[in-house]
Protein backbone atom coordinates (compact mmCIF):
# COMPACT_ATOMS: atom_id res chain seq x y z
CA UNK A 1 0.00 0.00 0.00
CA UNK A 2 0.80 3.36 -0.49
CA UNK A 3 0.94 5.10 3.17
CA UNK A 4 3.68 1.95 3.59
CA UNK A 5 5.96 4.11 1.30
CA UNK A 6 5.52 7.60 3.42
CA UNK A 7 6.76 5.26 6.71
CA UNK A 8 9.46 3.70 4.65
CA UNK A 9 11.03 6.92 3.38
CA UNK A 10 10.32 8.97 6.69
CA UNK A 11 12.34 5.68 8.83
CA UNK A 12 14.70 6.29 6.68
CA UNK A 13 15.42 10.14 7.00
CA UNK A 14 14.88 9.36 10.97
CA UNK A 15 18.05 6.86 10.71
CA UNK A 16 20.31 9.60 9.00
CA UNK A 17 23.23 10.55 11.36
CA UNK A 18 21.89 13.84 13.37
CA UNK A 19 22.21 16.80 11.04
CA UNK A 20 20.04 19.75 9.82
CA UNK A 21 17.04 18.21 7.91
CA UNK A 22 18.18 19.31 4.26
CA UNK A 23 21.35 17.29 4.87
CA UNK A 24 19.82 14.41 6.42
CA UNK A 25 17.16 14.45 3.41
CA UNK A 26 19.82 14.46 0.70
CA UNK A 27 21.80 11.14 2.92
CA UNK A 28 18.57 9.73 3.48
CA UNK A 29 17.57 10.07 -0.49
CA UNK A 30 20.72 9.05 -1.41
CA UNK A 31 20.76 5.27 0.86
CA UNK A 32 17.02 4.82 -0.50
CA UNK A 33 17.34 5.74 -4.37
CA UNK A 34 20.67 4.23 -4.41
CA UNK A 35 21.78 7.65 -6.03
CA UNK A 36 25.57 8.72 -5.14
CA UNK A 37 24.65 12.17 -5.14
CA UNK A 38 21.82 14.26 -3.97
CA UNK A 39 21.30 17.90 -4.59
CA UNK A 40 18.62 20.52 -3.40
CA UNK A 41 18.29 23.46 -4.55
CA UNK A 42 15.61 26.69 -4.22
CA UNK A 43 14.45 29.41 -7.02
CA UNK A 44 15.80 32.72 -5.37
CA UNK A 45 14.51 35.00 -8.13
CA UNK A 46 14.41 34.78 -12.18
CA UNK A 47 14.32 31.19 -12.05
CA UNK A 48 17.88 31.32 -10.88
CA UNK A 49 18.41 27.93 -8.39
CA UNK A 50 20.74 27.98 -5.49
CA UNK A 51 21.99 24.88 -3.97
CA UNK A 52 20.72 24.85 0.18
CA UNK A 53 21.74 20.66 0.07
CA UNK A 54 24.12 18.57 -1.44
CA UNK A 55 26.47 15.30 -0.54
CA UNK A 56 28.89 13.28 -2.19
CA UNK A 57 28.60 13.29 -5.93
CA UNK A 58 25.57 15.93 -5.44
CA UNK A 59 28.39 19.17 -5.10
CA UNK A 60 29.25 18.46 -8.23
CA UNK A 61 26.38 18.39 -10.27
CA UNK A 62 24.68 21.01 -8.22
CA UNK A 63 27.98 23.03 -8.90
CA UNK A 64 27.55 22.09 -12.44
CA UNK A 65 23.54 23.41 -12.59
CA UNK A 66 24.52 26.54 -10.86
CA UNK A 67 28.20 27.50 -12.96
CA UNK A 68 25.76 26.91 -16.46
CA UNK A 69 22.70 28.06 -15.76
CA UNK A 70 21.36 24.91 -17.15
CA UNK A 71 20.85 20.79 -16.21
CA UNK A 72 18.06 18.67 -14.69
CA UNK A 73 17.26 20.82 -11.94
CA UNK A 74 16.58 23.80 -14.08
CA UNK A 75 14.58 21.61 -16.31
CA UNK A 76 12.19 19.87 -13.83
CA UNK A 77 11.76 23.59 -12.10
CA UNK A 78 10.88 25.29 -15.36
CA UNK A 79 8.68 22.13 -16.27
CA UNK A 80 7.19 21.19 -13.45
CA UNK A 81 7.24 17.67 -14.26
CA UNK A 82 10.37 14.69 -13.01
CA UNK A 83 13.05 14.96 -15.90
CA UNK A 84 15.28 11.23 -16.27
CA UNK A 85 18.27 11.00 -18.38
CA UNK A 86 19.25 7.25 -17.13
CA UNK A 87 22.51 7.66 -19.60
CA UNK A 88 23.64 10.63 -19.72
CA UNK A 89 26.34 9.51 -22.66
CA UNK A 90 23.64 9.12 -24.92
CA UNK A 91 21.87 12.18 -23.86
CA UNK A 92 21.84 15.31 -26.66
CA UNK A 93 19.37 17.64 -24.02
CA UNK A 94 22.65 19.85 -22.38
CA UNK A 95 24.82 21.15 -24.75
CA UNK A 96 27.39 22.53 -22.16
CA UNK A 97 25.68 20.43 -18.66
CA UNK A 98 26.04 17.17 -20.85
CA UNK A 99 30.01 16.59 -21.79
CA UNK A 100 30.92 18.43 -18.25
CA UNK A 101 28.99 16.22 -16.11
CA UNK A 102 30.13 13.32 -17.74
CA UNK A 103 33.64 14.92 -16.95
CA UNK A 104 32.73 14.95 -13.05
CA UNK A 105 31.79 11.61 -13.35
CA UNK A 106 28.00 11.25 -13.44
CA UNK A 107 26.80 8.97 -15.76
CA UNK A 108 22.74 9.54 -15.12
CA UNK A 109 21.03 11.98 -13.64
CA UNK A 110 17.30 12.80 -12.49
CA UNK A 111 15.64 15.65 -10.85
CA UNK A 112 12.10 16.11 -9.44
CA UNK A 113 10.27 19.36 -8.79
CA UNK A 114 9.52 20.60 -4.85
CA UNK A 115 6.08 22.54 -6.51
CA UNK A 116 2.69 22.09 -5.22
CA UNK A 117 -0.38 23.26 -8.08
CA UNK A 118 1.19 26.60 -9.78
CA UNK A 119 3.33 26.79 -6.75
CA UNK A 120 7.15 26.05 -7.45
CA UNK A 121 9.61 26.26 -5.16
CA UNK A 122 12.95 24.39 -6.43
CA UNK A 123 14.20 21.02 -7.68
CA UNK A 124 15.74 17.97 -6.22
CA UNK A 125 18.70 16.30 -7.92
CA UNK A 126 20.03 12.99 -8.05
CA UNK A 127 23.28 11.24 -9.52
CA UNK A 128 24.41 8.18 -10.40
CA UNK A 129 28.25 7.23 -11.34
CA UNK A 130 26.81 4.62 -13.37
CA UNK A 131 24.19 4.78 -15.83
CA UNK A 132 20.84 2.96 -14.51
CA UNK A 133 17.06 4.05 -14.92
CA UNK A 134 15.29 4.65 -11.53
CA UNK A 135 13.28 1.57 -10.81
CA UNK A 136 9.54 2.19 -10.33
CA UNK A 137 9.50 2.07 -6.40
CA UNK A 138 12.34 4.33 -6.67
CA UNK A 139 10.77 6.74 -9.04
CA UNK A 140 7.80 6.82 -6.67
CA UNK A 141 9.99 7.29 -3.58
CA UNK A 142 11.61 10.36 -4.91
CA UNK A 143 8.26 11.88 -5.34
CA UNK A 144 7.54 11.39 -1.61
CA UNK A 145 11.46 13.00 -0.79
CA UNK A 146 11.11 15.40 -3.38
CA UNK A 147 7.20 16.50 -1.43
CA UNK A 148 8.71 16.44 1.79
CA UNK A 149 11.76 18.71 0.79
CA UNK A 150 8.93 21.14 -0.68
CA UNK A 151 7.47 20.93 2.81
CA UNK A 152 10.71 21.75 4.67
CA UNK A 153 11.10 24.92 2.58
CA UNK A 154 8.16 26.17 3.53
CA UNK A 155 8.55 25.47 7.00
CA UNK A 156 11.92 27.17 7.40
CA UNK A 157 10.53 29.80 5.30
CA UNK A 158 8.02 30.36 7.63
CA UNK A 159 10.55 29.98 10.72
CA UNK A 160 10.37 26.70 11.23
CA UNK A 161 13.50 25.09 13.20
CA UNK A 162 15.67 23.11 11.46
CA UNK A 163 15.73 20.17 13.11
CA UNK A 164 12.36 19.56 14.16
CA UNK A 165 11.16 16.77 12.50
CA UNK A 166 8.31 15.92 14.24
CA UNK A 167 6.28 19.76 13.34
CA UNK A 168 7.21 19.15 10.00
CA UNK A 169 5.82 15.69 9.72
CA UNK A 170 2.82 16.61 11.04
CA UNK A 171 2.30 19.68 8.99
CA UNK A 172 3.52 17.62 5.77
CA UNK A 173 0.17 15.34 6.33
CA UNK A 174 -2.22 18.30 5.91
CA UNK A 175 -2.66 19.72 2.36
CA UNK A 176 -6.15 20.02 2.32
CA UNK A 177 -7.84 22.25 -0.34
CA UNK A 178 -8.71 24.73 2.03
CA UNK A 179 -4.88 25.15 2.69
CA UNK A 180 -4.58 26.04 -0.94
CA UNK A 181 -7.51 28.23 -0.81
CA UNK A 182 -6.58 30.17 1.87
CA UNK A 183 -3.21 30.81 0.41
CA UNK A 184 -5.00 32.17 -2.61
CA UNK A 185 -7.07 34.66 -1.15
CA UNK A 186 -4.23 35.51 1.28
CA UNK A 187 -2.50 36.40 -1.69
CA UNK A 188 -5.04 39.39 -2.73
CA UNK A 189 -5.05 40.55 0.57
CA UNK A 190 -1.47 40.84 1.09
CA UNK A 191 -0.45 41.40 -2.69
CA UNK A 192 2.09 39.08 -2.64
CA UNK A 193 2.55 35.44 -4.75
CA UNK A 194 0.57 32.21 -3.56
CA UNK A 195 3.75 30.76 -2.80
CA UNK A 196 4.26 33.63 -0.08
CA UNK A 197 0.83 33.61 0.48
CA UNK A 198 1.33 30.39 2.29
CA UNK A 199 4.53 30.77 3.91
CA UNK A 200 2.70 33.78 5.84
CA UNK A 201 -0.10 31.19 6.52
CA UNK A 202 2.72 28.88 7.98
CA UNK A 203 3.95 31.49 9.53
CA UNK A 204 0.83 32.76 11.74
CA UNK A 205 0.37 28.90 12.68
CA UNK A 206 3.71 29.11 14.30
CA UNK A 207 3.25 31.96 15.72
CA UNK A 208 -0.17 30.89 17.11
CA UNK A 209 0.53 27.58 17.99
CA UNK A 210 -2.22 26.47 15.72
CA UNK A 211 -2.54 23.63 13.06
CA UNK A 212 -1.75 25.25 9.51
CA UNK A 213 -5.21 24.14 8.59
CA UNK A 214 -7.19 25.28 11.36
CA UNK A 215 -5.64 29.21 10.06
CA UNK A 216 -6.58 28.25 6.47
CA UNK A 217 -10.28 27.76 7.69
CA UNK A 218 -10.01 30.64 9.46
CA UNK A 219 -9.30 32.94 6.61
CA UNK A 220 -11.84 31.38 4.60
CA UNK A 221 -14.95 31.48 7.00
CA UNK A 222 -13.79 35.17 6.68
CA UNK A 223 -12.77 34.98 10.90
CA UNK A 224 -8.99 35.96 9.87
CA UNK A 225 -7.35 38.80 7.64
CA UNK A 226 -3.45 38.55 6.83
CA UNK A 227 -4.06 42.61 6.20
CA UNK A 228 -5.55 42.99 9.51
CA UNK A 229 -3.22 45.12 11.86
CA UNK A 230 -5.33 44.01 14.87
CA UNK B 1 -45.69 -2.65 -20.44
CA UNK B 2 -45.46 -1.85 -16.54
CA UNK B 3 -44.03 1.69 -15.97
CA UNK B 4 -40.74 0.42 -14.32
CA UNK B 5 -39.44 -1.32 -17.18
CA UNK B 6 -40.00 2.16 -18.99
CA UNK B 7 -38.21 3.80 -16.60
CA UNK B 8 -35.34 1.09 -17.27
CA UNK B 9 -35.34 2.06 -20.92
CA UNK B 10 -35.08 5.68 -19.96
CA UNK B 11 -32.26 5.46 -17.66
CA UNK B 12 -30.42 2.70 -20.64
CA UNK B 13 -31.07 5.18 -23.01
CA UNK B 14 -29.18 8.20 -21.16
CA UNK B 15 -26.42 5.43 -19.75
CA UNK B 16 -25.61 5.23 -23.53
CA UNK B 17 -25.85 8.55 -24.19
CA UNK B 18 -23.56 9.16 -21.38
CA UNK B 19 -20.97 6.99 -22.63
CA UNK B 20 -20.78 8.48 -25.90
CA UNK B 21 -20.38 11.72 -24.90
CA UNK B 22 -17.49 10.90 -22.62
CA UNK B 23 -15.72 8.75 -25.26
CA UNK B 24 -16.36 11.61 -27.12
CA UNK B 25 -14.51 14.21 -24.84
CA UNK B 26 -11.90 11.57 -24.13
CA UNK B 27 -10.25 11.67 -27.90
CA UNK B 28 -9.76 15.41 -27.80
CA UNK B 29 -7.25 17.18 -25.47
CA UNK B 30 -9.59 17.75 -22.47
CA UNK B 31 -9.14 18.98 -18.57
CA UNK B 32 -8.80 16.23 -16.18
CA UNK B 33 -10.33 18.21 -13.15
CA UNK B 34 -13.36 19.35 -15.84
CA UNK B 35 -13.77 15.92 -17.23
CA UNK B 36 -14.03 14.23 -13.85
CA UNK B 37 -16.55 16.67 -12.27
CA UNK B 38 -19.05 16.55 -15.58
CA UNK B 39 -18.32 12.22 -15.11
CA UNK B 40 -19.46 13.17 -11.23
CA UNK B 41 -22.63 15.15 -12.23
CA UNK B 42 -23.66 11.91 -15.12
CA UNK B 43 -23.32 9.78 -12.69
CA UNK B 44 -25.98 12.08 -10.49
CA UNK B 45 -28.20 11.50 -13.51
CA UNK B 46 -27.89 8.12 -14.25
CA UNK B 47 -27.68 6.51 -10.56
CA UNK B 48 -29.92 6.91 -7.25
CA UNK B 49 -26.75 9.34 -6.24
CA UNK B 50 -27.55 12.23 -5.10
CA UNK B 51 -24.20 13.97 -5.20
CA UNK B 52 -21.00 12.06 -6.32
CA UNK B 53 -16.86 12.74 -5.88
CA UNK B 54 -14.02 11.78 -6.94
CA UNK B 55 -10.66 11.37 -4.99
CA UNK B 56 -7.15 10.10 -5.78
CA UNK B 57 -4.22 8.90 -3.38
CA UNK B 58 -0.94 11.31 -3.57
CA UNK B 59 1.90 10.37 -3.58
CA UNK B 60 2.01 10.03 0.38
CA UNK B 61 -0.61 7.80 -0.25
CA UNK B 62 -3.35 10.18 1.28
CA UNK B 63 -6.42 10.60 -0.99
CA UNK B 64 -7.25 13.93 -1.99
CA UNK B 65 -10.77 15.55 -3.45
CA UNK B 66 -10.16 15.73 -7.06
CA UNK B 67 -13.73 16.62 -8.53
CA UNK B 68 -17.30 16.37 -7.83
CA UNK B 69 -21.17 16.94 -8.90
CA UNK B 70 -21.69 19.88 -6.84
CA UNK B 71 -18.27 22.33 -5.04
CA UNK B 72 -20.33 23.18 -1.98
CA UNK B 73 -17.48 23.73 0.87
CA UNK B 74 -19.44 21.50 3.06
CA UNK B 75 -19.35 18.50 0.46
CA UNK B 76 -15.99 18.60 -0.66
CA UNK B 77 -14.87 18.78 3.46
CA UNK B 78 -17.05 15.38 3.39
CA UNK B 79 -15.13 14.06 0.68
CA UNK B 80 -11.67 15.60 2.14
CA UNK B 81 -12.02 14.09 5.57
CA UNK B 82 -11.99 10.76 4.08
CA UNK B 83 -7.94 11.12 3.98
CA UNK B 84 -8.78 10.12 7.42
CA UNK B 85 -11.70 7.51 8.06
CA UNK B 86 -14.67 7.02 6.10
CA UNK B 87 -16.03 4.62 3.38
CA UNK B 88 -13.83 6.05 0.75
CA UNK B 89 -10.95 5.27 2.81
CA UNK B 90 -12.25 2.16 3.49
CA UNK B 91 -12.77 1.38 -0.20
CA UNK B 92 -8.90 2.46 -1.29
CA UNK B 93 -7.41 -0.01 1.70
CA UNK B 94 -9.31 -2.92 0.69
CA UNK B 95 -10.11 -2.37 -2.96
CA UNK B 96 -13.55 -3.13 -2.27
CA UNK B 97 -16.67 -1.77 -2.88
CA UNK B 98 -18.31 -0.17 0.25
CA UNK B 99 -21.93 0.39 1.17
CA UNK B 100 -23.33 2.19 3.71
CA UNK B 101 -27.15 1.80 3.72
CA UNK B 102 -28.01 4.08 6.59
CA UNK B 103 -25.06 6.25 7.71
CA UNK B 104 -26.93 6.22 11.62
CA UNK B 105 -25.92 2.64 11.69
CA UNK B 106 -21.79 3.63 11.29
CA UNK B 107 -21.17 5.91 14.27
CA UNK B 108 -18.75 3.92 15.98
CA UNK B 109 -17.34 3.32 12.66
CA UNK B 110 -16.30 6.36 11.14
CA UNK B 111 -17.62 8.85 13.80
CA UNK B 112 -15.64 12.07 12.13
CA UNK B 113 -17.51 11.30 8.68
CA UNK B 114 -20.94 9.90 9.98
CA UNK B 115 -21.52 13.06 12.02
CA UNK B 116 -20.48 15.46 9.07
CA UNK B 117 -22.66 13.47 6.45
CA UNK B 118 -25.74 13.14 8.47
CA UNK B 119 -25.20 16.91 9.12
CA UNK B 120 -25.49 17.72 5.12
CA UNK B 121 -28.06 15.57 5.09
CA UNK B 122 -27.26 12.51 3.36
CA UNK B 123 -28.48 9.31 4.81
CA UNK B 124 -26.42 6.70 2.71
CA UNK B 125 -22.98 6.17 0.62
CA UNK B 126 -21.50 4.18 -1.57
CA UNK B 127 -17.51 4.07 -2.07
CA UNK B 128 -16.35 2.34 -5.46
CA UNK B 129 -12.55 1.65 -6.24
CA UNK B 130 -10.82 3.41 -9.02
CA UNK B 131 -8.31 0.09 -10.06
CA UNK B 132 -5.71 -0.05 -12.65
CA UNK B 133 -4.53 -3.38 -12.76
CA UNK B 134 -5.05 -4.39 -9.51
CA UNK B 135 -3.86 -1.71 -8.17
CA UNK B 136 -6.01 1.12 -6.53
CA UNK B 137 -5.69 4.54 -7.54
CA UNK B 138 -8.56 6.36 -5.74
CA UNK B 139 -12.52 6.26 -5.02
CA UNK B 140 -15.66 7.29 -6.41
CA UNK B 141 -17.99 8.15 -4.06
CA UNK B 142 -21.39 8.33 -3.60
CA UNK B 143 -23.79 9.95 -1.26
CA UNK B 144 -27.76 9.83 -1.49
CA UNK B 145 -30.12 11.94 0.81
CA UNK B 146 -32.66 8.52 1.62
CA UNK B 147 -31.61 5.24 3.56
CA UNK B 148 -31.01 2.35 1.25
CA UNK B 149 -28.50 0.57 -1.24
CA UNK B 150 -27.48 0.34 -4.98
CA UNK B 151 -28.57 -3.08 -6.45
CA UNK B 152 -26.08 -5.20 -8.55
CA UNK B 153 -27.23 -3.51 -11.67
CA UNK B 154 -26.68 -0.15 -10.47
CA UNK B 155 -23.10 -1.33 -9.12
CA UNK B 156 -22.32 -2.73 -12.10
CA UNK B 157 -22.95 0.69 -14.09
CA UNK B 158 -21.33 2.98 -11.06
CA UNK B 159 -18.28 0.91 -11.48
CA UNK B 160 -18.31 1.21 -15.05
CA UNK B 161 -18.41 5.27 -14.49
CA UNK B 162 -15.67 4.84 -12.33
CA UNK B 163 -13.86 2.82 -14.74
CA UNK B 164 -13.76 5.89 -17.31
CA UNK B 165 -13.00 8.36 -14.42
CA UNK B 166 -9.85 5.56 -14.32
CA UNK B 167 -9.62 5.77 -18.25
CA UNK B 168 -9.85 9.84 -18.17
CA UNK B 169 -7.03 10.12 -15.37
CA UNK B 170 -4.41 8.35 -18.00
CA UNK B 171 -4.79 10.32 -20.74
CA UNK B 172 -1.56 8.66 -22.28
CA UNK B 173 -2.26 5.67 -24.06
CA UNK B 174 1.67 4.24 -23.41
CA UNK B 175 1.19 3.15 -19.66
CA UNK B 176 3.63 0.08 -19.74
CA UNK B 177 5.32 1.80 -16.73
CA UNK B 178 4.20 2.54 -13.26
CA UNK B 179 6.37 5.73 -14.13
CA UNK B 180 3.93 7.15 -16.48
CA UNK B 181 1.06 6.42 -14.52
CA UNK B 182 2.20 8.40 -11.23
CA UNK B 183 3.44 11.01 -13.84
CA UNK B 184 -0.43 11.53 -15.02
CA UNK B 185 -2.07 10.59 -11.75
CA UNK B 186 0.87 13.48 -10.17
CA UNK B 187 -0.29 16.10 -12.65
CA UNK B 188 -4.08 15.64 -12.39
CA UNK B 189 -3.72 15.81 -8.11
CA UNK B 190 -1.19 19.64 -9.05
CA UNK B 191 -4.36 20.65 -11.77
CA UNK B 192 -6.51 20.48 -8.66
CA UNK B 193 -4.05 22.05 -6.35
CA UNK B 194 -4.16 25.25 -9.02
CA UNK B 195 -7.64 25.17 -9.02
CA UNK B 196 -8.03 25.43 -5.36
CA UNK B 197 -5.17 28.06 -5.63
CA UNK B 198 -7.28 30.66 -8.34
CA UNK B 199 -10.67 29.67 -6.03
CA UNK B 200 -9.28 31.80 -3.17
CA UNK B 201 -7.89 34.47 -5.17
CA UNK B 202 -11.75 34.91 -7.39
CA UNK B 203 -12.90 34.51 -4.70
CA UNK B 204 -11.03 37.34 -2.51
CA UNK B 205 -10.76 39.72 -5.85
CA UNK B 206 -14.77 39.12 -6.24
CA UNK B 207 -16.11 38.77 -2.76
CA UNK B 208 -17.89 35.45 -3.85
CA UNK B 209 -18.03 31.83 -1.72
CA UNK B 210 -15.52 29.65 -2.96
CA UNK B 211 -18.43 27.45 -5.08
CA UNK B 212 -19.18 30.70 -6.94
CA UNK B 213 -15.52 31.37 -7.64
CA UNK B 214 -14.90 27.56 -8.97
CA UNK B 215 -18.17 28.67 -11.49
CA UNK B 216 -16.85 31.43 -12.90
CA UNK B 217 -13.11 29.83 -13.63
CA UNK B 218 -14.86 27.10 -15.22
CA UNK B 219 -17.70 28.98 -16.90
CA UNK B 220 -14.97 31.06 -18.36
CA UNK B 221 -12.95 28.19 -19.64
CA UNK B 222 -15.84 26.83 -21.54
CA UNK B 223 -16.83 30.26 -22.77
CA UNK B 224 -12.93 30.93 -24.12
CA UNK B 225 -12.34 27.13 -24.90
CA UNK B 226 -9.15 26.98 -22.67
CA UNK B 227 -8.91 24.23 -20.19
CA UNK B 228 -9.61 24.66 -16.70
CA UNK B 229 -6.10 24.33 -15.39
CA UNK B 230 -5.04 26.93 -17.76
CA UNK B 231 -7.42 29.43 -16.67
CA UNK B 232 -6.04 28.53 -13.41
CA UNK B 233 -2.64 28.93 -13.81
CA UNK B 234 -3.33 32.42 -15.35
CA UNK B 235 -5.18 33.52 -12.63
CA UNK B 236 -2.53 32.55 -9.91
CA UNK B 237 0.32 34.32 -12.23
CA UNK B 238 -1.51 37.10 -12.28
CA UNK B 239 -2.48 37.28 -15.90
CA UNK B 240 -6.28 36.87 -15.39
CA UNK B 241 -8.29 38.58 -12.49
CA UNK B 242 -11.85 37.56 -11.44
CA UNK B 243 -13.15 40.99 -13.40
CA UNK B 244 -11.91 39.77 -16.73
CA UNK B 245 -13.57 36.04 -15.94
CA UNK B 246 -16.51 35.54 -18.48
CA UNK B 247 -19.29 34.32 -16.99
Amino acid sequence: MRGDRLVRVLDALAGQAPAPLPERLCAGASVLLDARGVGLALEIGDGELQTVAANDLGHRVERLQADLGEGPAYLAYQRGVPVLVPDLANDTTWVAFGPAAIGAGIAATFAFPLHRGTVRVGALTLCRDRAADLTDDQYADALVIARLALDLFLSLQAGGAEDDLDRLLAEQVDDSAQIHQASGMVSVQLGISVQAALAVLRASAYAADRSLHDVATDVISHRLRMDDPT
Amino acid sequence: MDPSSDIRTGLQHRLVDTFVDLADTLVEDFDVVEFLSMLSERVVEVSIASEVGILLADETGALRFMASSDERSHLLELFQVQNREGPCQDCFTTGEAIAVDDLADARHRWPLFVDRALATGFRSAQAVPLRLRGEILGAMNLFRTEVGGLDESDLAVVQAMADVATIGLLQQRQLDRAHTVTEQLQGALHSRIGIEQAKGIVSEQAKLPMEEAFARLRGHARNANHKLSDVARAVVAGELSAADLRA
